[in-house]
């Protein structure tokens, strides 16, 4: 894996005990840490060892140029073992019959702005225990909660994930999350 | 995050001429709040947050000929039912009011969605070499107005579609992403068929559709000709790096470069919330968690008087007690 680049110094001692600790690998985010954010967003996606596969689905749905791009985006990045989850659906993704739904599925993972896991937690904690939600580009509004040091993403379809240290990007941030936040079962 | 609009026919915007910048004062309203008061500057490092709590009183042009009054400062908002509250509840209530849901319908009012983007336009550079101003109104990217086709199906898909009959049996082959709620529609009468949600009529032929990003609307493809091309502000232009008008297309929350000659297209540009934002109304919906781009984080960060929320190129301050909006803010270009 390559340095993330994340967070300064302040901003990590804030999410490590939410999100970087959710892994057990304090250890590891601290040697991540880095924050330049030179790299586009799809630079950063491209060159992370562990979201490849969302990489050639950025390129598959035509969304690439968006990352290359002047706005700012936040990236929940479905983690290569995410998409490894789907089994043979994985497969179908790269079919170019299923071009419109793969655009569709990822919009439903791009939120507008740069949005830290330490700004959620700042939010989490503000809204005394309940969910907080977050526009996406999609049709729908992902929402945040907590479940022990743990920060949970839900999807309007009810898929969930958990965020991973996060990635500073150029033009936004990407956040690793372990599940694919819209629901793809397969063609049939 | 955005709503499905879904073609009955020519998708134009509405009041397309109302995007260009004109930087007049049109709509303006009564009662005041002219010149100085509709654009508050900020002026460099040291004037972080100097448009909170001035008191001063925006006219934002509302719903047509409806004005709204946009309130700065603590405790003047005129709406009770959100003064006192805490920051969750607001942001549960404003989840009610969220606008834009125009799905299934063959006629969308789109004038009065829209906001010219309005004010003195005065150009300040702070410290660090940023230009912004704060307008009083934000173009709505995505509402538009469909006309004619009541039912059948526009020119070009009849014959792709069988005269716009619907496919029958082929209706089953994606079955996971066929269904309308997969693509955020709660409308049975949609599904998805080769690049396009189709939406069946009541006598069952095809009578409404969305071309899809990476469907229909795939890099490559020609765009459209019952999508027109619409202009979008020069702010916008400037901010997503566009070019000139002929040079780009929007549609459901996306925009997209094409070829000028062949208007096939070459590039997706960006993608937008399409969410609605006016001074003086309510945040949206889906906005709870501070969003600011880095290179602006040092200058609007939240704090008890004003929240900060970013969407489509603009930094919005909010009233934290009402959480109106209270101003638009233009970023860097």
């Amino acid at each position: 894996m390559r340095i993330r680049t994340v967070f300064a110094v302040t901003v990590m001692a804030a999410i490590m005990p939410l999100a970087a600790c959710s892994d057990g690998s304090a250890d590891k985010v601290a040697s991540e840490r880095d924050s330049q954010g030179t790299e586009s967003l799809a630079q950063a996606i491209k060159s992370d060892g562990d979201l490849s596969v969302l990489a050639g689905a950025i390129n598959s749905a035509d969304l690439a140029t968006v990352f290359d791009g002047k706005a700012d985006y936040t990236m929940l990045a479905p983690s290569d073992d995410a998409f490894g989850k789907l089994g043979d659906a994985k497969g179908e993704l790269s079919k170019p019959e299923h071009k419109a739904a793969l655009a569709a599925l990822l919009r439903e993972h791009i939120l507008p702005g740069t949005i830290t896991p330490e700004d959620i937690a700042k939010s989490l904690a503000a809204a005394n225990g309940k969910s907080i939600s977050m526009a996406t580009m999609g049709s729908g509004a992902v929402t945040f909660s907590k479940q022990g040091d743990k920060i949970i993403v839900t999807s309007p379809d009810g898929q969930q994930a958990s965020l991973s240290p996060a990635i500073r990007a150029r033009n936004g941030v990407i956040i690793p999350v372990d599940s694919l936040l819209k629901q793809w079962t397969g063609a049939t | 995050m955005r709503s499905l609009m879904v073609a009955a026919g020519i998708a134009a915007f509405a009041a397309s001429g109302a995007f260009a910048d004109p930087g007049g004062g049109k709509g303006q309203g009564q009662g005041g709040g002219k010149s100085s008061a509709e654009s508050h500057i900020q002026r460099g490092s040291s004037g972080k947050h100097d448009d909170r709590g001035s008191g001063a009183e925006r006219q934002a042009q509302q719903r047509g000929s409806a004005e709204a009054l946009a309130q700065h400062g603590k405790g003047k908002a005129d709406h009770p039912d959100r003064q006192g509250k805490g920051r969750s509840d607001d942001w549960a209530e404003n989840r009610g009011g969220r606008e834009g849901d125009n799905r299934g319908n063959g006629k969308f009012v789109g004038d009065d969605r829209f906001h010219p983007d309005r004010g003195r336009h005065d150009f300040n550079r702070n410290s660090v070499g940023r230009d912004i101003r704060v307008v009083e109104g934000v173009p709505a990217h995505r509402h538009v107005e469909y006309l004619g086709f009541a039912d059948g199906c526009p020119p070009g898909l009849a014959k792709k579609f069988n005269g716009c009959m619907p496919p029958g049996q082929a209706k089953q082959r994606y079955a996971f992403y066929d269904q309308p709620n997969w693509w955020g529609l709660n409308d049975s009468r949609y599904y998805y068929r080769d690049g396009y949600l189709l939406r069946l009529g009541d006598a069952g032929r095809i009578s409404g559709f969305v071309p899809l990003l990476g469907g229909a609307l795939a890099i490559g493809n020609p765009w459209p000709p019952f999508y027109q091309p619409v202009a979008l502000a020069p702010y916008q232009v400037g901010y997503y790096g566009l070019g000139p008008v002929n040079s780009y297309r929007y549609a459901d929350g996306v925009i997209y470069n094409v070829d000028p000659a062949t208007a096939a297209i070459t590039s997706v540009a960006a993608l937008l919330t399409g969410d609605t934002f006016r001074v003086g109304a309510p945040l949206p919906m889906g906005y709870d968690v501070y969003n600011v781009p880095y290179a602006y984080r040092d200058r609007y960060y939240d704090t008890p008087d004003a929240y900060y929320r970013y969407a489509d190129g603009y930094v919005y301050q909010v009233n934290p007690e009402t959480m109106l909006i209270a101003s638009a803010i233009q970023l860097a270009l």
